[in-house]
């Protein structure tokens, strides 16, 4: 079951595109990666759920029922931790924890069960000026946790931590999963993906090329991803010839893989007259952040 | 918004910046009040000048009124420095921390945010007002005593003991209004700016030249120097003259009010409608 679903969200800032048309959708209880490089377009996506960014377009539906920009419901099921974790530094952790769940309406007693969790209740005193960008890191899981939500949104966790942290990351990451949570996470770092994404979507240049299960992704060693004017002319062919499977269509892209030993040659042939505009072997993920 | 007005005064008043106005104030009033006392034969000669010819004087005109009208007077033109300390990083201070990109994903309405945020810029903004004049007053009864007034309009004005302490309220009531409108103008700076530093320089420039046209005796100047709220910064003057001239301090209420609203809703649009990208 698809727990959230986002449809031809755009973004524009004055003339530039930020985001163009991005759809995916994010199954229950699942670890869902947004992967891309630099300037992708994950940021910006990342700030749109939490009513960061205004003026976008496109509908979000949460549980199939769609939600309004800057909705409660989005705010109160969802935990955010956009970027750097960014404190009041000249308050202690509890401090900063206790204006967050003020406004949350959470008890101070689910303050400590979250600092236990992130393991930093024995600091929980000490001013967050005082932390280390790892141990910021942890209270901003705290602080995403703090009302409990169902799901997490994370941009970026691994950035700035050294290897304990990220391991130390990946399990809690995991440990959230095993309670039910279902957690979003953006990133640079294919092995990220790998590693604990159950499933992903690809960002580059604003666009989301490929939304797919990292089941689905590691099965198949022969994938091919094309980007076509006429997608539906181009799904017909390739059903047609009985040699390639389609396995997903977002946009004008169009993700298959090759039934037996056909090959990108079998490919041209069938779409020969169609406008194509790319062609990328998917032998592994970084084949989407190969340039143009 | 009770929760959220809590909030914004732990993260205020938290902060060592806010108290460096009242620090400032703490030390400089009773060095000034020391000084006035230890000059007060040589302030009082200057005072008197020549009308010692005409009037015969007995008794010290320098006394904790006379000290106290004398240090609002002369301190309140630099007030709207100490004003904008808080306002100009309440939301700019957000900005460039970052602390809004956490802060903002709660399930509270920006618009909350906002105002939670202008109550504790007019409570700091009251309180320092209210502390810088009637501790310049409790001082000044402290060290010098009490006693009449002395004041020049239309000529020697002295004003009895019990005709006095209304008169400082009714200073601080006003001078105040025109200071939540400085305050105002910092916080709409503050909601567009990413730096403290731009909204202060922003605020205390309009202010400078908002004064400028104030004291320059050109017609056109003295035409608009009703409708600033700049040209009120000076109004605890009015308030020792007499009779009071109520309909200016009308005019300073609608005026300073008028001014607020507009830096308000301007920075309330910015505020609602702002990406937070940083």
């Amino acid at each position: 079951m698809h727990l959230l679903e986002f449809k031809n969200i755009s973004k524009k800032y004055g003339s530039f595109e930020a985001l163009k048309n991005i759809s995916f959708s994010i199954p229950e209880n699942s670890i869902f990666g947004i992967l891309g490089a630099n300037g992708s377009g994950k940021s910006t996506f990342m700030k749109i759920l939490p009513g960061l960014i205004q003026n976008w377009t496109g509908q979000i539906f949460y549980k199939d029922k769609i939600l309004k920009l800057n909705s409660k419901l989005l705010k109160n099921n969802f935990g955010y931790l956009i970027e750097s974790p960014t404190f009041y530094e000249y308050l202690t952790a509890k401090q900063n924890l206790e204006l967050f769940s003020r406004i949350s309406f959470v008890s101070n007693d689910r303050i400590n069960t979250v600092l236990k969790l992130v393991n930093l209740i024995e600091r929980k005193n000490d001013k967050v000026s005082n932390y280390s960008y790892g141990m910021k890191q942890r209270l901003g899981i705290a602080q995403a946790l703090l009302h409990d939500p169902d799901i997490i949104v994370l941009d970026e966790p691994n950035n700035g931590l050294d290897p304990n942290g990220i391991n130390d990351m990946t399990k809690l990451i995991k440990e959230l999963k095993s309670q039910g949570k279902t957690i979003c996470l953006s990133t640079h770092n294919l092995k990220d993906v790998e590693e604990i994404c159950t499933d992903f979507t690809i960002f580059k240049n604003g666009i989301n090329s490929i939304s797919t299960s990292m089941e689905i992704q590691l099965k198949n060693s022969k994938k091919w991803l094309l980007n076509v004017n006429d997608k539906n002319e181009a799904i017909a062919r390739i059903t047609k010839s009985n040699l390639f499977n389609v396995l997903n269509v977002y946009n004008n892209n169009i993700l298959v893989d090759s039934k037996s030993n056909s090959t990108i040659k079998d490919l041209n042939n069938i779409l020969y007259d169609l406008e194509l505009y790319k062609i990328n072997k998917d032998s592994d993920l970084i084949s989407y952040f190969k340039n143009d | 918004m009770i929760r959220l007005f809590y909030n914004e005064i732990i993260k205020a008043f938290f902060k060592r910046r806010t108290y460096i106005s009242f620090l400032l104030i703490t030390f400089l009033i009773p060095i000034i009040v020391y000084a006035i006392d230890y000059g007060a034969v040589s302030l009082q000669n200057k005072i008197y000048g020549q009308m010692q010819d005409s009037f015969i004087f007995i008794g010290s005109i320098v006394n904790g009124n006379f000290s106290t009208y004398l240090i609002i007077a002369i301190l309140i033109s630099h007030m709207p420095f100490l004003s904008t300390i808080v306002p100009s990083e309440i939301i700019s201070g957000e900005y460039s921390k970052g602390t809004f990109r956490m802060y903002l994903t709660r399930p509270i309405s920006r618009g909350a945010v906002f105002f939670s945020k202008l109550l504790v810029v007019y409570l700091y903004t009251t309180m320092m007002m209210f502390y810088f004049f009637f501790y310049s007053l409790f001082i000044s009864y402290l060290i010098l005593g009490d006693g009449e007034l002395i004041v020049f309009h239309n000529g020697i004005l002295l004003l009895g003991e019990d005709d006095i302490l209304w008169r400082f309220f009714l200073s601080f009531l006003f001078s105040n209004f025109v200071m939540l409108s400085v305050a105002s103008l910092c916080f709409l700076f503050s909601s567009f700016s990413k730096n403290s530093v731009t909204p202060i320089i922003s605020t205390i420039s309009i202010v400078f030249i908002g004064t400028a046209i104030s004291f320059i005796p050109i017609d056109i100047f003295e035409i608009i120097d009703p409708y600033l709220f700049t040209g009120y910064i000076d109004i605890i003057l009015l308030s020792f003259y007499d009779p009071v001239p109520f309909d200016i301090f009308l005019n300073c209420f609608f005026v300073t009010f008028v001014w607020s609203l507009i830096f308000i809703a301007i920075a309330y649009f910015n505020f609602i409608n702002r990406d937070i990208i940083e």
